[in-house]
């Protein structure tokens, strides 16, 4: 047990909006820390207003004028008598600036130092100084020869296939993969033209491609004192759009010996930026298990929750306590990760049409129960999905013994899980759930365009039922029906009037 | 009890009688039987074929929600379809391509006149933090360009104008 710590924090403002907002509060609850929410105009009546103690408008919809508005929180917590903010994820929170302007007002950040922010934010340390401490990155030329003969040695040196990338891109703009010699030179030439037409800058530099990667990454936790740990890995490789939308630990694909590499470079990395807190280093892992280091996620992440379900820890509960200045109060070896854990993020959006947002009210929202089910919601029923923020309007996750009990869980969670109003992923969620290959393990970042690229809706079982359904309950509905319903309530229906609609 | 409902543009006649909890249900040419055990604010427990189902109900103005064994069935009331998503559920093109979200364009991808066919992107539009595609749900003549790239729009702002030819746009 590790020794009893007075927390110093009495109050604690939240700098974030949805479920993360309301998952933070919950523990804050726990530990007896007042809280104090922030919201913007159009968060008005969100669930995440109401879980605080206290709750303080701070700006318009726009997340620049509000969740993004430094100066706005500070003046929040200031005026709120709040000790420390908790940033969430996304908005601030891996913002060095911010944990800098926190610090000056005489408050603390919950997370890592501004300097280690601002070093793992960095793309150069990324490469540079990852490669000096001898974690692996993806092999990269980032000066290609001009001289043709020269570019080919260089690319034979560097390995087939390879990609072309944009040095100022993003988003795939001026991308090329080349697998075999004849088409570099023509490849170089095309991304280089692509480059200059979106970015008005062509030079572009070569990368080895990594066939069907995965993304894995390794959740590290420190202490100010010096004490720094890995809490295993998570796989994070089905994404849509480059985000994640299904996570699960431990990966499939990682052995014993893997991980112990892993985990090994993450702390590595973690160290030699002086990370404390809680943070994420992400890799890229090829199918023959070669491993090179991608970024630090210098926050709690999305899917924090699938960590906490194998090792019984609360990661907000030690941030808050690694920011209060305690030590961690555990080694290592008291990390003992049990069973199998998956998430799910339920979006509006409809994956039948390029997941596409599908924004508005919820009409009615209810959560799955069970053994090993766990749900983090920012939305009630009448909740409105604001077009301003992140579709994202809850995280399922469930735990298993082993995988396969964890993902027949998550099936029933999700077939449990109602979301009426706007279209959501579940029956996407469901169909991959199901899929062959899934199940087999063999997930990779390409998983979805390769399965799924066609994606439709089965075709709905019961039709028939549903239309008898919303036919009865219509009539139960109207004013007329209520009063029915008091006077004879052995067979209401019989008294209800008629419904005429269509024709 | 007659009622019409639509469902993804089709027509669905539902007829049934009620003899205590016990219901004979046609729905088209289908003959159901079935029981409700228990109703309570939009949620039934139901008993179909000796299987308990239970669905939940809401109306959302013209629209019927209905999520019944971990699927959502969307049923349409009424005739007027105002909406550009009600004109796409009941089978019709929309000639209008306007902004399903407040944005920034990032990309016009087509140009006046232009041919277009069915899922050509049109317009990329950057909001909640993704970049989304609007594509044309038909193949189509691009009648007019509303916007242009770096413009920010607003929700239900008109983008761009479609021609359907003319056996298209009258199917529902």
């Amino acid at each position: 047990m590790p020794p009893i710590t007075t927390i110093m924090f009495k109050k604690i403002l939240i700098a974030n909006r949805g479920e993360i907002a309301s998952r933070i509060a919950q523990t804050c609850r726990e530990l007896g820390i007042a809280t104090v929410a922030v919201y913007s105009e159009a968060d008005r009546s969100s669930p995440h207003v109401y879980v605080a103690d206290e709750a303080l408008h701070i700006g318009p919809a726009p997340a620049k004028e509000s969740y993004l508005n430094a100066e706005a929180i500070i003046t929040a917590a200031q005026r709120t008598g709040a000790q420390a903010i908790h940033p969430g994820y996304g908005f601030l929170s891996e913002n060095p600036t911010f944990a800098r302007l926190v610090k000056e007002a005489g408050l603390t950040f919950i997370g890592p130092s501004p300097d280690a922010l601002a070093a793992v934010g960095n793309k150069i340390f990324a490469r540079q100084t990852v490669t000096k401490l001898g974690v692996p990155v993806v092999p990269a030329l980032e000066n290609p020869s001009r001289d043709p003969e020269v570019l080919q040695t260089q690319a034979r040196d560097l390995g087939y296939p390879l990609l072309i990338k944009a040095a100022s891109g993003g988003g795939g703009k001026g991308m090329r993969i080349v697998r075999d010699e004849k088409d570099l030179l023509e490849g170089v030439a095309a991304a280089e033209r692509e480059a200059l037409a979106a970015f008005a800058e062509g030079t572009v530099y070569l990368e080895r491609y990594i066939e069907r990667p995965r993304h894995v990454e390794v959740q590290i936790l420190g202490d100010m004192h010096g004490t720094l740990i890995h809490l295993g890995e998570r796989e994070c490789s089905i994404q849509r759009r480059y985000q994640k939308i299904l996570e699960e630990t431990p990966s499939p694909a990682v052995n014993e010996k893997l991980r112990e590499e892993m985990t090994a470079a993450a702390l590595t990395v973690a160290k030699a930026a002086g990370y404390y807190n809680a943070g994420t280093v992400e890799f890229i892992l090829d199918d023959s298990g070669h491993f090179y280091f991608l970024e630090v996620n210098a926050r709690l992440q999305v899917e924090h929750p699938i960590t906490e379900w194998i090792t019984g820890l609360d990661l907000v509960r030690e941030q808050i306590r690694i920011a209060s200045g305690a030590r961690l109060g555990f080694t290592q070896s008291d990390i003992q990760r049990r069973g199998h854990a998956f998430e799910c993020r339920i979006y509006a959006e409809d994956p039948a049409h390029g997941f596409l947002p599908s924004p508005g009210k919820v009409l009615l929202w209810q959560a799955p129960t069970g053994p090993g089910v766990r749900v983090d919601a920012g939305v009630v029923s009448h909740t409105e999905v604001s077009v301003y923020y992140d579709p994202m309007i809850a995280k399922l996750s469930t735990w298993g013994q082993d995988r396969e009990q964890a993902r027949r869980r998550m099936e029933s969670a999700l077939r449990q899980c109602l979301v009426l109003g706007p279209t959501t992923n579940i029956p996407f969620l469901r169909d991959l759930l199901a899929h062959p290959a899934f199940i087999a393990g063999a997930t990779h970042t390409g998983f979805l365009p390769e399965h799924f690229a066609q994606w439709q809706a089965e075709a709905a079982p019961r039709l028939n039922v549903a239309a008898f359904a919303a036919a009865v309950s219509h009539k139960q509905s109207t004013p007329q029906a209520a009063q029915s319903v008091q006077s004879a309530s052995e067979t209401p229906w019989q008294h209800l009037g008629g419904w005429r609609i269509g024709n | 009890m007659k009622t019409t409902l639509h469902a993804r543009g089709n027509a669905l006649t539902v007829e049934y009688r009620q003899n205590g909890d016990e219901y004979t249900v046609t729905v088209g040419d289908t003959a159901l039987q079935t029981q409700i055990l228990a109703t309570h604010e939009g949620a039934l427990t139901l008993v179909v074929d000796g299987q308990l189902l239970h669905a939940h109900v809401v109306s959302d103005g013209p629209r019927t929600l209905v999520a019944l064994d971990g699927h959502v069935y969307e049923f349409a009331r009424g005739e007027k379809k105002s909406s550009h998503s009600r004109q796409r559920e009941a089978g019709r093109l929309s000639p209008e391509i306007r902004s399903p979200m407040p944005g920034k364009i990032l990309d016009v991808r087509v140009t006046e006149e232009a041919n277009v066919e069915t899922g050509q992107v049109l317009v990329v539009l950057e909001a909640m933090k993704m970049e989304n595609a609007l594509t044309a749900e038909g193949p189509a003549r691009v009648r007019k360009i509303h916007v242009a790239a770096g413009e920010l729009v607003e929700l239900g702002q008109l983008l761009v104008e479609l021609e359907f030819p003319q056996a298209a746009t009258q199917g529902d």
